[in-house]
């Protein structure tokens, strides 16, 4: 069974030969797994990815417009969003962290008029090598960070402002948001049109908003239903109208929305952060099992603190539990961080491949 | 219509509450302007209402968002007050050293609890985020406040344990790294 096969199968909620396996993780710590599996300075990302049994990979398209913001001393810029980094290290590695939000106290004109990328600004020419090189994969469009709503508002004006604006409906936001959702919408749309003009098929469309707390919901269900609801529709029919599924990360405590991404046509979830409120591989059985597919719940914050033996005991039990009811793809929770000992992360695919199989 | 005193303290309270600051504003005005005592409008208005928000947070009937909002109402409210309290002769109930440990620049949890410290005249001495070890000694020396505060995502706020220095400190932490437990105190002396 190819990849394509088994990823298609799995979000259809049925059993394919074993379960689907993705990966993801911070920069340092891919590096030391790298090394310690002997794969050298040259190898690829598709090298570890086939020695794990990754069966996802993503397409996507360069940005190659104008800078629309201007360059800060001592940050890095994203060029589309305005979104402003510094390298912040720690004693195992560092996240490129935001440090400056230029819409931070900003007045109504000036998020109005905040830009966003223009979807004919990307070099779509490279669509159809990735699809030829990824034929037997499960190949996806868009990411966790579409459109995250609160977070790259937060990553602009600052979290407190954007959950304060959210909540008020400033109607400056509220313009902004859907200026961006339109890019992002626009960019999707123009890269599925280039996946299907190379002969290829995306196998579904991922999107994100990090709607928990740890222990609780991050928004009220009403703020849910005004802001959120609306936006999160348009991505899951345009997906539909190409045929392809839509899978939402949500971040913490989160199922407590999964009755109305349900509602809207979602067909999966992803990162289930099995250590947050009403999250459990067990709940999400009871809850959700056969009405949506899984993908992730394997926690990050334990693969970096556990044993192996007992990493691989926390992956059978999860397997055990999510398997039955079809539609599981092991995956962690969040990038494997960078204080992550490699032989947790090899315990735990390792994990994957021993009873992940149906 | 005339609102009675009492109900101009219970709507400072529940317009807080809804996060509506002009009106919060306003009715913190009217009661300065009938005479109320500052230190009343205060508590039975402003800290009144925030207790309660504190409240349906806690049993989760609302979220971050509408905190937020409210707090924003406070200190509309608060700085209507501000010039008639003052010089009250009052002081703070206690100081706190509030900070996000380095290594992480977050700071919404930092700032709920800073809010909601103030509340409760708290004299909240903010260091901000990616705060080093140094200055965190630094500024425990220099005001020698009862608790420290330190929040991060990562783990580094287990390494902030050892910023501990003097005797009759509290230390607190809030981070994701104590899986759902937000606030967790450290005595080194418990008294």
């Amino acid at each position: 069974m190819t990849s394509k096969e088994r990823v298609r199968m799995a979000l259809a909620l049925e059993k394919p030969d074993r379960v689907p396996i993705d990966y993801s993780s911070n920069k340092t710590v891919n590096r030391r797994l790298m090394d310690a599996l002997g794969l050298g300075i040259n190898a690829t990302q598709d090298d570890l990815y086939e020695l794990l049994g990754v069966d996802f990979r993503g397409i996507g398209a360069r940005y190659i417009g104008p800078a629309l913001f201007p360059e800060r001393p001592g940050m890095k810029v994203n060029p589309e969003y305005g979104y402003y980094s510094r390298w912040i290290e720690n004693e195992f590695g560092g996240y490129d962290d935001f440090c400056y939000f230029p819409l931070k106290d900003a007045e109504p004109e000036e998020i109005e008029a905040f830009p966003a990328p223009d979807p004919d600004d990307y070099d779509y020419s490279a669509v159809a090598e990735q699809v030829k090189k990824y034929k037997d994969k499960a190949i996806y469009v868009g990411n966790a960070g579409m459109p995250d709503i609160i977070n790259s508002m937060g990553r602009v004006m600052g979290m407190e402002d954007a959950l304060v604006n959210l909540q008020l409906g400033d109607e400056a936001t509220m313009v902004w948001v859907e200026k961006k959702t339109n890019s992002e919408l626009g960019r999707m749309e123009r890269l599925l049109e280039a996946i299907k003009k190379a002969g290829g098929e995306a196998d579904f469309m991922w999107m994100g908003e990090d709607l928990g707390t740890q222990i609780a919901p991050m928004i009220s269900m009403e703020l849910f239903n005004r802001v959120f609801r609306p936006v999160h529709q348009k991505f899951i029919d345009l997906a539909k109208s190409y045929g392809i599924p839509t899978m939402i990360h949500t971040c913490g405590c989160s199922s407590w929305s999964y009755e109305s991404f349900i509602e809207m046509g979602m067909k999966a979830v992803d990162t289930l952060q099995p250590e947050a409120v009403n999250m459990s591989p067990a709940y999400l059985k009871e809850h959700f099992g056969g009405r949506l597919a899984f993908h992730g719940c394997i926690s990050t914050a334990q693969i970096a603190t556990m044993s192996a033996e007992d990493i691989d005991k926390i992956c059978k039990q999860t397997l055990e539990t999510l398997m039955p009811v079809g539609g599981y793809c092991f995956a962690p929770t969040h990038m494997i961080q960078d204080n992550t000992p490699v032989e947790n992360i090899v315990a735990m695919y390792n994990a994957a491949h021993k009873y992940g199989v149906y | 219509m005339e609102y009675t005193n009492e109900e101009l303290f219970a709507a400072a309270s529940l317009n807080l509450q809804r996060g509506r600051a002009r009106q919060v504003g306003e009715c913190v005005r009217e009661l300065i302007d009938r005479g109320m005592p500052p230190d009343e409008i205060l508590n039975r208005g402003l800290i009144k209402g925030m207790e309660e928000v504190g409240l349906r947070f806690r049993d989760n009937e609302i979220f971050v968002p509408e905190v937020l909002v409210a707090a924003r109402a406070m200190i509309c409210g608060m700085n209507v007050l501000r010039p008639y309290i003052v010089d009250d002769g009052r002081k703070p109930v206690g100081q706190v050293v509030l900070g996000t440990v380095r290594g992480d620049i977050h700071d919404i949890g930092k700032n709920l609890v800073r809010m909601m410290m103030e509340s409760k005249r708290i004299e909240v001495i903010d260091l901000g985020t990616d705060v080093t070890a140094a200055r965190f000694v630094q500024a425990v020396r220099q005001y020698n406040p009862k608790v420290q505060a330190a929040d991060s995502i990562s783990d580094a706020v287990r390494r902030a344990k050892a910023y501990a220095g003097e005797e009759d400190l509290i230390l607190a932490f809030g981070s994701l790294s104590y899986q759902g437990a937000l606030i967790r105190e450290v005595r080194k002396d418990a008294k």
